[in-house]
């Protein structure tokens, strides 16, 4: 009777465990971009966690961090470069699972609307 | 020991970094002032140059230039390729023509023999520049604890007082208003409070662009690797990284009555001592691994 009641406590974690994990956005993960420039290539990466923070990376270097809340398929941003407070709103479109395309539905904070609009990424795989 | 010959563009701007050959009277190098395990910076207010010449300005670090759009304190070039022949020229920094200098690596069999083999080319003011370009370029840091942190979600990289520090310097300390981006700097230049026109005169940015809204500006300077490029500013005044903290907290009460100064240091940030060693860390965790060894 005790290891009945042990093996359904298991499986009561267990079954959080895959709810959560399926609950998860499929944003939550890592996306690069790679762009041409003439000194060579830059690397975006955005990590987006399960938290509702990101970070930007470029070439290795941490440049931004913020948060993001996602309502069907806008996903609204803030980061410390803009204003913590003020959130941009973007559509999201995934193309597949691991392609997603960034368009711009308003945002006042010009450098981030120039570097979003219109950015397209491809997920990395898990580490 | 015999060193290997230079292969590419960027080796041989290596050696040309370091070959006081580009100086008048050969003893200066650009790796005179910029020194490699000051993250390319220099430890003093103002360098010498040859003869002991000083100037005005204080070294910046000559790393993390991939991704600025200005160079020089007033930022009087505006590409890497015409920074780095600048201060061969500087009569109080490396005092030789840059014809003289083309002249000079012409008649070194070494540099003839290395332009050729890498330019397909004779040293010429254009080679110089893309070589001595390329090596600087290539100066980038990106392994600093606050980037394990931020880039692979290792929470154990930096301290508390850091990550304390870094929310204040996205808050109430204003730091990120001026210092954001991949290299925690912008393209602007700001006025911080540092010309008065009396004890403090440096113009700054006016002199390039004659305009009266650039007086006492200067170019935002990078926060990478901050902690080993002591002292601080475009005149090297403040010491220490705590100095310069207690200044931003309260410019007035270092330089009163300074001119044309940016509206965000208008009054004081009211900071507390455990604020200001929060953010001192958080500066210190932006020092490449390569320096904490």
């Amino acid at each position: 009777m005790k290891n009945a009641f042990t093996w359904l406590g298991c499986l009561a974690v267990l079954l959080t465990i895959v709810s959560f994990i399926s609950a998860q956005d499929p944003i939550v993960g890592r996306w690069q971009r790679i762009q041409k420039s003439p000194d060579g290539d830059i690397n975006l990466i955005f990590v987006f966690r399960a938290d509702s923070t990101y970070d930007g990376i470029v070439n290795g270097k941490a440049f931004t961090t913020g948060r993001y809340f996602i309502k069907n398929d806008i996903i609204s941003v803030s980061d410390n470069g803009c204003n913590l407070a003020y959130y941009g709103t973007y559509k999201l479109k995934y193309y597949a699972q691991d392609s997603l395309l960034f368009t711009a539905i308003s945002d006042t904070c010009k450098e981030r609307y120039q570097g979003a609009n219109g950015l397209a990424c491809k997920k990395l795989p898990k580490k | 020991m015999h060193e290997p010959e230079p292969a590419t563009s960027l080796e041989l701007g290596k050696r040309l970094f370091f070959d006081p050959i580009l100086s008048g009277n050969r003893t200066i190098s650009c790796g005179s002032c910029h020194k490699e395990n000051l993250a390319f910076a220099d430890s003093v207010a103002v360098s010498p140059g040859v003869n002991g010449r000083l100037g005005t300005r204080n070294t910046p670090s000559a790393m993390n230039m991939r991704f600025q759009e200005s160079f020089f304190w007033d930022g009087r070039a505006t590409t890497l390729e015409q920074q780095v022949l600048i201060p061969i020229e500087n009569p109080v920094e490396m005092d030789l023509p840059v014809d003289s200098a083309i002249a000079r690596l012409n008649t070194d069999a070494f540099y003839r023999q290395s332009f050729l083999r890498i330019f397909k080319e004779l040293p010429s003011k254009s080679n110089l520049a893309k070589a001595l370009s390329d090596f600087e370029r290539s100066l980038e840091t990106s392994d600093s604890p606050f980037d394990d942190w931020r880039v692979n979600d290792n929470e154990e990289a930096v301290s508390a007082s850091a990550k304390r520090g870094f929310k204040l310097f996205n808050t109430k300390a204003k730091c990120i208003q001026c210092h954001f981006g991949p290299d925690f700097n912008n393209v602007e230049f700001r006025n911080i409070g540092l010309f008065d026109g009396k004890m403090h005169v440096d113009s700054g940015r006016s002199a390039i662009s004659h305009r009266a809204s650039d007086l006492g500006k200067f170019k935002i300077g990078s926060l990478r690797n901050i902690a080993i490029t002591a002292p601080y500013m475009h005149n090297g005044m403040f010491k220490t990284l705590k100095e310069v903290i207690d200044y931003y907290d309260n410019p007035e009460a270092v330089i009163p009555n300074s001119m044309n100064r940016d509206t965000i240091l208008t009054g004081t940030l009211q900071l507390t001592d455990a604020e200001k060693a929060d953010i001192e860390s958080f500066l210190i965790s932006l020092t490449d691994r390569r320096f904490l060894k």
